[in-house]
């Protein structure tokens, strides 16, 4: 395994005060925490940092720690001296929210109750609920993203994931296993929407239930539709006569194509609504049609001289609101 | 292998569930009486009066989840809790009215 710098992560000198890791956790904590972060290895950052100030604001995790030396560097082959799993044991973990610590920090103190406990035991305990038994404890919630195509979030899908769920052996090591789900998606789910799979997360400890899946559904960008919540947007092409006179058009719309009227006189950017014909729910959303005139090209004898004929014929100043 | 899987049907959490207090303090692991201090602190608005008539959508199980997260990792109180939840919402939202507004005037980025 791969020795971790604790101060190195927190980016303060091996001799800080409590004061300065704590100021320094913080600042990083803001910047990379999950919720409120736009990085991209955000959840990864966040991970180390939380682990590094597990360590580092306890005295007796720092000074275990300390006690490997100085002469490591981060990532650094490391192999724990013997004798020192003996004792992690003793450590009292004051988060119950370790959200998979490194094999490194299960290596020096354990993975027990610190490692996998219930991210929500603690803020229970914390607040004045009540007061868990160490020894249950709720398993740890999992979340996990699923991406799906719009025709599948339509009409519904299933998908399979696989998940690394870390199992601890009875000396507190610390491994992960890799669990496959089959999961259906239903119909109508939109941008962003979590799905919860009750009771399928980390197993609980001590006989403590499991923790449950949340899937966050990522749709994947459509090549002629986007959505807004439930409902679909589409851009239309029209023709320049077909704005001017009105027509009814076919347009395709997720459940297949409708006829749509365009009224006389239609100009681009203009909005109509398909009543329920976006994602399926209650209430269904709509699929919004937004015209846009395509001009076709002058790229004829006949097509030139019909647009000269129109220049001719039309008194129209497209820019009249400009004030040309 | 896989073809035994058992299917999984899992319970979208959007605008369209309602979940009464105990089934949202059972959902997100906390007690009655945080939930009641959340509320309190203005950062869940359930609809009804009384605890006992309070009714939560089910988008109300992820800013729960959220403030528990942020609370916890940024040693914030209920009151900052609520005001960085409700500060990335609107950012969220105005985020997604923006990108709402770039595809309807027709730039695809």
């Amino acid at each position: 395994m791969e020795y971790k710098d604790y101060y190195k992560t927190l980016g303060v000198p091996r001799d800080a005060t409590k004061e300065v890791i704590k100021q320094a956790y913080r600042k990083l904590a803001r910047k990379y925490h999950p919720d409120v972060s736009k990085e991209p290895d955000a959840e990864a950052r966040f991970k180390e940092i939380n682990e590094a100030n597990e360590v580092l604001k306890d005295p007796e995790k720092r000074a275990a720690y300390d006690a490997l030396g100085s002469q490591w560097r981060a990532g650094q082959e490391f192999r724990p001296p013997p004798g020192q799993g003996g004792f992690h044991r003793e450590f009292h973990f004051s988060t119950g929210d370790a959200r998979g610590f490194s094999d490194f920090f299960s290596s020096l103190f354990g993975g027990g109750l610190g490692g996998f406990g219930d991210a929500f035991a603690e803020t229970r305990r914390g607040t004045g609920g009540r007061r868990e038994d160490l020894f249950r404890q709720r398993g740890q919630d999992q979340t996990a993203q699923v991406e799906i195509s719009l025709e599948e979030a339509y009409a519904g899908c299933t998908r399979e994931l696989r998940l690394e769920t870390p199992v601890q052996d009875a000396q507190g090591r610390v491994s992960s296993q890799t669990r496959t789900l089959k999961v259906r998606i239903p119909a109508g789910v939109s941008q962003g929407r979590q799905i919860r799979l009750a009771s399928q997360g980390q197993p609980g400890m001590g006989g403590g239930p499991p923790g449950d899946i949340y899937l966050e559904v990522k749709l994947r960008p459509h090549r002629i539709y986007q959505t807004d919540g439930r409902d679909v947007l589409l851009h239309l092409p029209i023709a320049p006569w077909e704005a001017a006179l009105g027509a009814s058009i076919q347009v395709p719309t997720l459940g297949g194509a409708v006829s749509l009227k365009i009224p006389a006189g239609s100009q681009s950017g203009k909005r109509m609504r398909l009543k329920g014909r976006g994602l399926p729910g209650d209430p269904p959303g709509d699929q919004l049609v937004i015209l846009e005139i395509v001009t076709p090209p002058a790229d004829t004898e006949a097509g030139k001289a019909l647009y000269q004929r129109m220049a001719e014929s039309f008194t129209f100043n497209p820019r009249a609101r400009l004030g040309g | 292998m896989n073809q035994s899987l058992e299917i999984l049907q899992g319970m979208v959490l959007d605008e369209s569930l309602t979940f009464g207090l105990e089934d949202l303090t059972q959902i997100c692991g906390i007690s009655d009486e945080l939930l009641v201090l959340l509320v309190g602190e203005g950062l869940l608005a359930p609809r009804g009066q009384s605890p006992a008539d309070w009714r939560f959508d089910g988008l109300q199980v992820r800013r729960v989840r959220r403030a528990l997260r942020l609370s916890h990792d940024l040693e914030l109180d209920w009151p900052a809790t609520a005001l960085a939840l409700d500060l990335l919402e609107e950012i969220e939202r105005l985020r997604g009215r923006i990108h709402c507004l770039e595809l309807q005037v027709g730039r695809r980025d």
